[in-house]
């Protein structure tokens, strides 16, 4: 490991945790906000416009 | 014929080759452009957000790994705080850690397309087209993601570094609260150096280096760490408990509370045979033994000068001529109820008070807002001229002052003039010593102290009992007014904040007596927070 300064450690590791707690609320408000259902639908629109010619999204 | 054969499956291939790539295009190239474009954004961010993770985890040394921050090099022995330099050495590792994959993704893929494979690489251009999203996608996600991290770690440093900022300013008001109610100071009593700071140096108990501002700022706020990883507190008020207060001039030890306890400096000036050392003795010895006080030599060197004074003046003896070297300070340590203090007076031979250039060196003087000038009755040309003749107990005693009192006056105050010394802001005890010898014999015939004190005060110009308008140095003035010595006490007044005039005799260390040797020092510990168990 990397010698590090004392003291700095505790700094980073509340980073890290502000870090990872942002990615989980960013994560959480993704999925309240129906981004992956917004993904889905998308793939399907994509899937029957190749299929089909036409478009779910018109 | 051969020709048109070639031509017909040329257009054939042709045909068949624009057929695969349509197929390919539909069925592959939007289709999974679109799949790798979305994944390719969460793994360039989730890239950029795991990359700054294991930055802040510490992996280990690798190239790009950031550079750790190391002990300050200049100033103070110790390591910066996280949030003032790490956290940016951080945020660039991880940054350039991330442009460094990217770029890897970018090669890599080229390398294995056109590096391979030549401009035969754009025969299928179709499926070229997903790549090229995923990459795009890539590296827009890990800036997002870059991004994200920064800002982050920029909001949780911006609040960091306003807390620290917003705590080290309170803690500094508290430290320069505290030394201008308590008018604390470290004096460093050595010779020659005599060096006056709010803000002295420190031992670190762990390396033995000295850190010269504790005060809380980059390198912590409630502690720092020194070079040798020893945890210190930060301000004066803790540090000055916990570690070695050291000189920030000479490097020497100052007193264990220093900065931190009242510091009170008071030099004594006058002509060769005065009376200063015997004032001081006297003064000294007479403010140990008042009740209700503590006062106990604050290092050994003031313990073997104490124990001198109390010998000589307890067995009356008389007092040896102060030798010509710079004078440490006596320091006592003073301590009344809650409240302590460090007494410093400094007692230089008289011969360096006859001449400008032979006070240089005493720097004391220019840090005291108190000063006491001694005077001998006897060196006062007039009152000389009237004992002329005279022989035994009534004429001039033996081992009077010679040298004259205006210029022992004006030798010191012209050296605090020059040293830029705010005299205004200065008390200054006039004190005429010898005063036994002196209400003995007919000089001192015409001294007329008032009369009886009122009940539970002392009688006489003793006992700095003296106050504003006090008759008792009003009588003292009008006497050597009378002696001729009018323009010396011109000068004093018009020099100084405020003079007060005492007579003294110190052959006794009587702390309440009329003539007492404590009565200047009450009269200018008085402006101080400092107990001094004297009659209110």
């Amino acid at each position: 490991m990397t010698a590090l300064p004392p003291g700095h450690v505790r700094s980073r590791w509340l980073l890290l945790a502000v870090l990872l707690g942002a990615c989980a609320a960013l994560v959480v408000w993704a999925v309240h906000a129906g981004v992956p259902g917004a993904l889905l639908d998308g793939w399907r629109a994509v899937w029957t416009e190749i299929g089909t010619g036409t478009s779910d999204l018109g | 014929m051969p020709a048109i054969v070639v031509i017909v499956v040329g257009g054939l291939a042709l045909v068949v080759y624009a057929w695969a790539c349509l197929l390919a295009l539909v069925w592959v190239a939007f289709p999974g452009s679109y799949l790798l474009g979305v994944a390719g954004l969460l793994l360039g961010a989730g890239l950029a957000v795991v990359l700054a993770g294991r930055v802040f985890l510490g992996h280990g040394p690798r190239p790009g790994s950031p550079v750790v921050v190391a002990p300050a090099s200049t100033g103070d022995p110790g390591w910066p705080g996280y949030f003032t330099a790490q956290v940016y050495r951080d945020l660039r590792a991880s940054a350039a850690w991330t442009a460094r994959l990217v770029y890897r993704a970018w090669a890599v893929a080229i390398d294995q397309s056109f590096g391979r494979f030549g401009a035969h690489t754009l025969w299928a251009w179709p499926l070229l087209l997903p790549l090229l999203v995923l990459l795009f996608a890539v590296t827009a996600g890990a800036t997002a993601g870059a991004l994200f991290a920064t800002a982050l770690t920029a909001l949780v440093t911006v609040l960091a570094v306003g807390g620290g900022l917003a705590t080290a300013l309170v803690l500094r008001a508290a430290d320069r609260l505290w030394q201008r109610v308590f008018h604390a100071a470290a004096s460093c009593p050595r010779p020659g150096c005599y060096h006056v700071t709010r803000l002295p140096a420190y031992r670190c108990p762990g390396c033995d280096r000295l850190h010269r501002d504790l005060r809380p700022g980059r390198l912590g706020v409630l502690w720092r760490h020194c070079g040798c990883g020893a945890t210190l507190p930060t301000t004066v008020l803790r540090a000055g408990r916990a570690l070695e207060t050291v000189c920030q001039k000479c490097e020497s030890a100052l007193h264990s509370d220093a900065a931190l306890a009242t510091d009170v400096r008071i030099p004594v000036f006058g002509a060769p045979m005065a009376g200063k050392t015997r004032f001081i003795m006297a003064g000294l010895v007479g403010l140990s033994a008042r009740p209700g006080i503590r006062i106990a030599p604050a290092d050994p060197e003031s313990g073997r000068a104490f124990a001198e004074y109390e010998a000589t003046i307890g067995g009356g003896d008389s007092t040896a001529q102060t030798g010509k070297a710079l004078p440490s300070a006596v320091t006592l340590r003073v301590a009344g109820g809650r409240r302590t203090a460090l007494l410093h007076v400094f007692d230089a031979a008289g011969e360096r008070f006859t001449e400008r250039s032979q006070n240089e060196e005493l720097a004391y003087l220019d840090h005291a807002r108190g000063l006491v000038f001694v005077l001998d009755p006897f060196s006062i040309p007039e009152v000389r001229a009237r004992l002329r003749g005279l022989a035994g107990p009534g004429g001039v005693p033996v081992g009077a002052a010679l040298y004259d009192p205006d210029e022992s006056y004006q030798v010191t105050v012209r050296r605090l003039r020059d040293y830029g010394v705010d005299l205004r802001r200065q008390r200054l005890a006039f004190v005429v010593s010898k005063a036994d010898l002196l209400l003995a014999g007919p000089a001192g015939a015409d001294l007329a102290l008032p009369g009886p004190p009122p009940p539970g005060r002392s009688p006489g110009g003793g006992a700095g009992r003296s106050r504003a308008g006090d008759p008792v140095s009003a009588a003292i003035r009008s006497w050597l007014d009378d002696a001729g010595l009018d323009n010396l006490l011109l000068a004093a007044g018009r020099d100084f904040a405020e003079v007060r005039y005492f007579l003294v005799s110190s052959m006794t260390a009587d702390p309440n007596g009329d003539v007492a040797a404590t009565a200047p020092l009450d009269w200018l510990l008085s402006a101080e927070p400092v107990p001094t168990g004297a009659a209110p």
